[in-house]
C-alpha cells in the first residue's frame, strides 16, 4: 500500500510542477491555492447544456458563396500575359531547385541513376507558372499553343497566352512541351490527370510505355 | 546529407505562398486558389503549415491578405490587452491575433526547445 500512496503524491507533484511552468508568470503564486479549492456544484450537471450547445458556424466557403464573390469565373480577358512573367521567372527558380539540375549538370539520361529521382521530382512539382506548349493532341485546332499556366486540375491546364487570351485546354489528349530556362522536357498530359494536391503523395511508375491514342 | 521528411511538399508550399502574395495584388481569385492548394497539400501530407504562412491567409476565404490591397490592419485593445485584427476585404472575415508585451506568451516554433535537429 505504501508504494501505491508514494507514487499517487509523486505524480500530483509531477502535475502541479507542469502547470506550474505552463501557466503565465504572473500565475504561477496562484497555482497551489487555486487546486485547494472544492468544486461543489461541480458535480452537478446543468440543465440547460443541451440549449447551449447551437449550431457551429461553418469556416469554410461554400461552393454557392465561392461562386458570388467570382471565384469560378475568371473569364478569357481578365489578366495580362506581363503581369504573369515574373511568376514564371519565380517558377524556373523553384523548378530548378526542386529538380536538383545545377547540381546533376543537366537533365539525366532514361537509363542512367538518376532518371527515377528527377522523373519522380518531377512529377510532384507544381506547374503553377510553367512555361506550356501543346504539341500534339486530338482537337487539331489547340497544337501549337503555348502559355503560361495559371491553373491545374484533374483534367485540364488553364493557360494565358501572349495576346492576353486564356485558353482551357484537356490533358487527357494532348502532349505538352515545357520550357524551363534552357531545356524543354516533353511529357504526355495524360500522365498527369491526378488532383494537383493529390499528386504530391501518390507513387508514379518509374517507366511508363507511351501508347498513342 | 540526411533528406526532410516532406521536403518536396514544403518546398512546393513555399513557392505556392510567394505566387498567391504576388497573385493577390492582379486577381484576388487565383491567389485563393493557390492557397487553397497549400491548405490541402498540407493537409495531404499530413504537414504543418508554418504560422507566419498560415495567419498571413484569410481564414475563410485563403487568399493572402497585405494591408490596404486585399486587407485592413487594425490594432485594437480589448481587456486592455492588444490586438491585431484583420479584416479581408473580400468576405468580410475578422481575424484576431494577440500582441500584448506583457504577456509572456511565445509560439511553439520560436521556443528553444522546437529545434531538434538542424539539417543542411
Ligand atoms: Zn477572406
Amino acid at each position: 500500500m505504501s508504494t501505491e500512496e508514494k507514487t499517487n503524491t509523486e505524480s500530483a507533484q509531477a502535475i502541479i510542477n507542469f502547470l506550474k511552468s505552463s501557466v503565465p508568470k504572473s500565475e504561477v503564486a496562484n497555482v497551489e491555492a487555486e487546486l485547494k479549492k472544492d468544486f461543489v456544484l461541480g458535480i452537478k450537471k446543468s440543465k440547460n447544456l443541451k440549449q447551449k450547445a447551437r449550431k457551429k458556424k461553418s469556416k469554410n466557403l461554400t461552393r454557392r458563396e465561392k461562386k458570388a464573390l467570382g471565384f469560378y469565373n475568371i473569364s478569357r480577358n481578365s489578366m495580362k500575359y506581363e503581369d504573369l512573367l515574373p511568376m514564371h521567372l519565380m517558377w524556373s527558380d523553384y523548378m530548378f531547385n526542386v529538380l536538383d539540375i545545377e547540381k546533376l549538370s543537366g537533365i539525366p539520361e532514361c537509363y542512367s541513376k538518376g532518371w527515377d529521382n528527377f522523373t519522380q521530382s518531377f512529377y510532384r512539382a507544381d506547374f503553377h507558372g510553367s512555361m506550356l506548349e501543346v504539341v500534339r493532341s486530338k482537337c487539331p485546332s489547340y497544337v501549337g499553343k503555348k502559355g503560361i499556366c495559371i491553373m491545374d486540375t484533374r483534367y485540364t491546364f488553364k493557360m494565358i497566352s501572349k495576346d492576353n487570351v486564356i485558353t482551357t485546354i484537356p490533358k487527357q489528349s494532348s502532349v505538352f512541351d515545357l520550357y524551363l530556362k534552357t531545356f524543354k522536357v516533353t511529357f504526355f498530359g495524360k500522365l498527369l490527370c491526378v488532383r494537383p494536391a493529390e499528386r504530391s503523395t501518390k507513387k508514379l511508375k518509374s517507366y511508363l510505355y507511351p501508347d498513342l491514342n | 546529407m540526411k533528406k526532410v521528411q516532406g521536403n518536396d511538399s514544403f518546398q512546393r508550399i513555399n513557392y505556392l505562398h510567394q505566387v498567391s502574395k504576388y497573385m493577390s495584388m492582379k486577381n484576388p481569385a487565383l491567389s485563393s486558389y493557390y492557397g487553397n492548394l497549400i491548405v490541402s497539400i498540407a493537409k495531404k501530407n499530413v504537414l504543418k503549415i508554418h504560422p507566419d504562412i498560415k495567419r498571413q491567409m484569410c481564414k475563410k476565404c485563403r487568399c493572402t491578405l497585405i494591408h490596404n490591397v486585399t486587407g485592413k490592419m487594425k490594432i485594437r485593445n480589448k481587456n486592455k490587452l492588444k490586438f491585431v485584427v484583420w479584416t479581408c476585404s473580400i468576405c468580410k472575415t475578422e481575424r484576431k491575433l494577440p500582441i500584448d508585451k506583457n504577456k509572456d506568451h511565445t509560439l511553439w516554433v520560436d521556443k528553444p526547445e522546437a529545434v531538434v535537429e538542424i539539417i543542411n
